[in-house]
């Protein structure tokens, strides 16, 4: 399915002003990530748990020798945890950190699409309230006469990091 | 993409200057001896000229300045005119020094004792060596302490360069160092064709052209010499000075006609990087990693390593072949050919891992080569006679280890010149020989490196060390001890035998902290003494910091990989030997005293039902502490990888590593596991 539609995705990209997306499914939402920032696309397997870590933190992964840590979305967000199944994916990213590019996966419900966004079309979205974190969201588009919400990734790897820091702290068993 | 060479080539140079720096020290301090090595002068002055002339080329215009007065120095001592004497070596360890900080800080800047020593190394110049050489060179160089290429050189000069034919197959161009000559002043050149063959014998490689030029500049003969200095074996040159006038005209442009060489090249260099977009400037990065000092992102790997590492690559390329081919047989699969193949894939990959960890391997001799100075220095200070002698540099160590084991075995060489060997009056009444010997030696023994620090000194005082341990409540005034027990007290916590508190050692922290540092190298040390012949202290450390021996325990469904250091015993918990304290961990009686537990699956909140009847006993720097698990399994050897690469530190765990089946093992940690309520020692 992504294949195909990256091809679609080059036809484009020589338009405009704008840059590519993988899209992903949480719930009937559709996010979008810019598509350099995308490593790969895993299916769920089993993590190895770190102990002390927020419960979006589902655990570390051996991706070819490197340890990575993965984050379930739906409860980073806020979203009602919904159980893995066959179409559950792991989507590896870069973000960055301190300038140093870190590695994650993110536990999403399903891959959706790739598509190209102008810049022009992508509205800002700092007076959108929404259940997730409004930092999170880098702006959001229309394709298809449906909503997308893109993602500002480094800000959520930022924060997935800091938060561990302010629950230790409150969370006293852990020290 | 120019900009990013140039950093580059820069941070390589700095990396070149460190070695030379070495190189220069080491050199100065073998020339104590009676009759000087020609080769050893030689080799000495090529580190200093290689310093000021990368300096200059860069624009560090006072790291070359400095070294141009080393070298001028030099240069006398390797010519001839002076004789090797103690206070111009000592006056050039000190120069290395300041070269040394020089390049640590930034080498672009200046530094406060340069001037002043410049002015030292040239009086020295001017003071010693016979008249014509030195006299009129000490001269020059007084003139202009500031300038160092001042000169009473004047006029006219006719070179004549006639290039030997293999002069391009060197990758020399001709061109270039006419070119050279051009920026000194304005050049007649004109070439000499006489020797070109007919084309039948014309090779395009060979350089058949000779040139002969007459440059017009207020330089001194050197300038001119310099130039053709790279191809001095490749060339023939002749420098001679037209006649002119009058050399006083020109005087007052001397100052300013040297100072136009440098600079060309000096800008020529800095001109990218200034072009660049300031927030880019590669600059601040290369002087941060400067500034990082020994712990270096780069390191030199010696060719016959790598080497092997493509040879053995090889193997395995051909045999992931071979497996292939027995794999894609649809019929049969023979069964013996592909056991075959497995075992050297094991034996392969075993090899490939080796090697891989030898690359991060450096020769001990390149941490022991601080110590002839720090030896030399410390030992006049002290006013003792010592002699160093080092066996086993060629010992391999990881590098880190080796970056961290240096301060401790630098604190361990103090420590004997100050405390062991005794002044040359008491060693004499002793019937000992005046100078001391301290002896380095390292080798490999079972997978680990062994360092062993040894002096002839007067050993350990042990009626002393035992009333100060006394006094200072590190032992029971009524406890027995045996002479072994005596001489390890000074590892203790709190123990320093140093009457004067002196700038060499004895802060009172002292051995305590070597300790520490070798032991959480996860390294061992140990003493050895007999009074009046001396004192042996050795050193037994990993050879990687990559590979941990671990102990694989079960804590509810997750495996954990516990340091096999650490652990004292473990043993099964019975429910008379563990009690509760209300508010605090619970505690377990073992071996005579109560340890405090911690129950692993609350610790780290795995929120399954333990049945935790295991405690494994574990030791951090003493403090003893139990911790609950459901099993034990094997132990093995594991590579460790840090969670900080990608995630971030997790209290309680040090790491993790891959175990065979591919998943994530997480690697305790045990001192950050200890517990904060310490339950004293009972009775």
């Amino acid at each position: 399915m992504i294949q195909a539609n990256e091809e679609q995705g080059q036809d484009v990209t020589i338009q405009a002003a704008g840059e590519q997306y993988l899209t992903f499914m949480l719930g009937k939402e559709e996010y979008a990530l810019p598509i350099l920032k995308v490593q790969e696309i895993k299916s769920w397997t089993d993590v190895t748990d770190v102990p002390c870590t927020p419960d979006y933190m589902l655990g570390v992964l051996n991706l070819r020798g490197a340890i990575v840590p993965i984050f379930d979305l739906r409860r980073r967000f806020g979203l009602p945890v919904r159980e893995f199944d066959s179409t559950t994916a792991v989507i590896i990213a870069h973000a960055e950190k301190e300038d140093r590019a870190h590695v994650a996966g993110f536990v999403v419900d399903q891959v959706a699409e790739v598509y190209h966004f102008e810049n022009a079309n992508i509205q800002k979205s700092d007076d959108i309230a929404a259940t997730i974190n409004a930092d999170f969201i880098s702006g959001l588009t229309r394709t298809d006469e449906k909503l997308v919400i893109l993602l500002n990734l480094d800000e959520i790897l930022r924060r997935s990091l800091e938060l561990v820091d302010d629950m230790q702290r409150e969370d006293r068993a852990c020290h | 993409m120019d900009d990013l060479d140039l950093s580059e080539l820069r941070d390589m140079f700095l990396e070149e200057c460190r070695e030379n720096v070495d190189v220069l020290e080491a050199g100065l301090l073998a020339l104590g001896g009676d009759d000087v090595d020609p080769d050893k002068l030689n080799e000495i002055f090529r580190a200093a000229h290689s310093i000021k002339g990368g300096g200059a080329t860069f624009g560090f215009v006072p790291l070359s300045e400095l070294t141009h007065y080393m070298e001028t120095l030099l240069d006398e001592m390797r010519s001839g005119n002076r004789e090797v004497n103690e206070p111009d070596v000592e006056l050039l360890l000190q120069s290395v020094d300041i070269v040394r900080d020089m390049l640590d800080a930034d080498p672009e800047s200046d530094h406060d004792l340069r001037e002043d020593m410049q002015k030292k190394l040239s009086a020295s110049v001017e003071n010693g060596g016979d008249a014509d050489g030195g006299g009129a060179d000490a001269a020059v160089v007084a003139s202009g302490s500031s300038d160092i290429q001042a000169s009473g050189g004047s006029g006219q000069w006719s070179v004549t360069f006639k290039p030997k034919p293999e002069l391009m197959t060197r990758g020399n161009d001709p061109l270039l160092l006419i070119r050279e000559l051009l920026r000194l002043g304005p050049v007649s050149v004109e070439p000499d064709f006489s020797d070109v063959p007919g084309w039948p014998d014309y090779d395009p490689r060979t350089c058949y052209v000779g040139w002969n030029a007459v440059v017009t500049a207020d330089v001194d003969r050197d300038a001119i010499a310099e130039i053709f200095e790279w191809v001095e074996f490749d060339c023939d040159v002749e420098i001679t000075q037209v006649e002119t006038s009058s050399s006083d005209a020109t005087a007052p442009e001397e100052q300013t006609a040297p100072a136009a060489i440098r600079t060309p090249s000096a800008d020529s260099v800095k001109a990218p990087a200034d072009n660049k977009d300031p927030s880019e400037n590669p600059a601040p990065v290369a002087k941060k990693r400067a500034s990082g000092g020994g712990e270096g992102t780069t390191m030199r790997i010696a060719t016959d390593k790598i080497d092997q590492l493509i040879n053995l690559v090889g193997e395995l390329v051909i045999n992931q072949s071979m497996l292939n081919r027995i794999g894609s047989d649809e019929d049969r699969i023979d069964v013996e050919a592909l056991r075959d193949r497995l075992d050297e894939l094991e034996r392969n990959t075993r090899e490939l891992q080796d090697s891989v960890m030898r690359v991060r391997m450096l020769p001990l001799a390149s941490g022991f080569s601080r110590l002839p100075r720090l030896v030399r220095d410390l030992s006049r200070k002290l006013e003792k006679k010592v002699e160093l002698v080092v066996e086993g540099g060629h010992t391999e160590i990881d590098k880190t280890v080796l970056e961290r084991m240096m301060d401790p075995l630098i604190h361990l060489v103090r420590n004997a010149l100050d405390h062991g060997l005794e002044t040359p009056e008491k060693r004499a009444a002793a019937g000992k020989p005046e100078t001391g010997t301290l002896m380095l030696n390292a080798y490999h023994q079972s997978g680990s490196v062994i360092i062993e620090i040894k002096d002839d000194g007067a050993g350990i005082n042990r009626p002393r060390v035992l009333s100060i341990a006394q006094e200072r409540g590190v032992v029971d005034s009524d406890e027995e001890l045996t002479d072994e027990q005596i001489d390890r007290l000074i590892f203790r916590p709190g123990f320093s035998t140093a009457e004067t508190v002196s700038d060499v050692s004895g802060r009172g922290v002292g051995m305590d902290v070597v300790r520490r540092n070798i032991v959480d190298l996860g390294g061992r040390v140990d003493i050895t003494s007999q009074p009046g012949q001396g004192t042996c202290i050795t050193i037994a450390l990993p050879l990687t910091l990559a590979i941990l021996d671990g102990q694989l325990v079960r804590v509810g469904r997750q495996t954990l990989v516990m340091p096999l250091l650490s652990i004292v015993e473990t043993v099964e918990v019975s429910s008379s030997e563990a009690a509760a304290i209300p508010g605090c961990d619970d505690v377990c009686w073992f071996r005579g005293e109560y340890v405090p537990l911690i129950d692993l699956n609350e610790r780290f909140r795995m929120g399954e039902e333990s049945a935790g009847k295991l405690a494994m006993i574990v030791d951090v720097h003493g403090k003893r502490f139990g911790l609950l698990i459901d099993e034990v399994r094997g132990q093995q050897q594991v590579v460790i990888k840090a969670l900080e690469d990608n995630y971030r530190s997790v209290p309680g765990i040090s790491g993790a590593t891959i175990m065979s089946d591919g998943s994530v093992a997480l690697i305790l940690d045990p001192p950050s596991l200890s517990p904060s309520v310490r339950v004293s020692k009972a009775a």
